[in-house]
């Protein structure tokens, strides 16, 4: 498990497979969200996630574990739907208010 | 410079009793298009494949894999509208978003999409709406 504080956090990156289409969607809303927070939201493929710069990772849950596998040290939060979800609603609210952010 | 999706590119009526048939209709319309060549079209099952691109509220967003960004000739969207629901993965689909892109040129649009389909007036407009125009202007946010 890996934690940070909300109030830590300036990027965030979303993982996907291809980088083109549902995660690269969830970035671009997540961006907008979180615009006003100063926070960066970048997308990559999983097996480049070592290379970017963030304090969170967001995956689909079906490719959380291979994400973990990237970035052990890193915070990996899965969600399971691309519009409404409410861990990504939730990781709004933890960057906002500056709560701790943990992928246990 | 072509806009991003085009009246060519919308087809309000169609028809497909799978979501491969779904997905291989966009790999057309992309390809007759000039955007994309077939083996991006068939990159696009491929990755569907692997994993669903359904985004919920009755859409899905089917597009090609890294890999064959470069049989990507422009960037080009295309939207379908199925003239009968399908089942899709564990979603129930009638509108689909087909992306063909060599970079991040379509993102913006993509968010745009997002936030139309949570839009009660402008899903109406995406599932109901008979004119092309109405609808390219809606995805390309040139309407607001």
């Amino acid at each position: 498990m890996a934690s940070v504080s909300g109030a830590d956090v300036k990027h965030i990156v979303v993982a996907c497979e291809a980088g083109m289409g549902s995660s690269v969607m969830v970035a671009k809303m997540l961006a907008k969200q979180l615009k006003a927070e100063g926070v960066t939201v970048t997308h990559s493929p999983v097996n480049q996630l070592a290379s970017t710069q963030h304090e969170v990772v967001l995956v689909h849950r079906s490719l959380a574990a291979n994400a973990k596998n990237a970035v052990p040290n890193s915070p990996v939060i899965a969600f399971d739907m691309f519009l409404g979800d409410m861990r990504i609603a939730q990781l709004v609210n933890e960057v906002k208010e500056g709560s701790v952010i943990s992928d246990d | 410079m072509t806009d991003l999706i085009q009246r060519a590119g919308i087809r309000l009526n169609a028809t497909a009793s799978s979501p491969e048939e779904a997905v291989a209709l966009c790999g057309q319309v992309l390809f007759e298009l000039g955007a994309v060549s077939q083996e991006y079209a068939d990159a696009m099952w491929e990755r569907e494949q692997k994993f669903s691109s359904a985004i919920g509220l009755g859409f899905a967003i089917p597009h090609g894999t890294d890999e064959a960004r470069k049989y990507v000739k422009f960037d080009q969207l295309v939207f379908l509208r199925l003239s009968q629901e399908l089942q899709w993965g564990d979603e129930l689909v009638t509108g689909v978003l087909g992306i063909a892109s060599q970079g991040d040129g379509h993102v913006e649009i993509l968010g745009n999409f997002a936030e139309l389909v949570q839009d009660e007036n402008s899903l109406d407009t995406l599932l109901r709406s008979g004119d092309e125009s109405q609808i390219v202007d809606l995805i390309l946010g040139t309407n607001s």
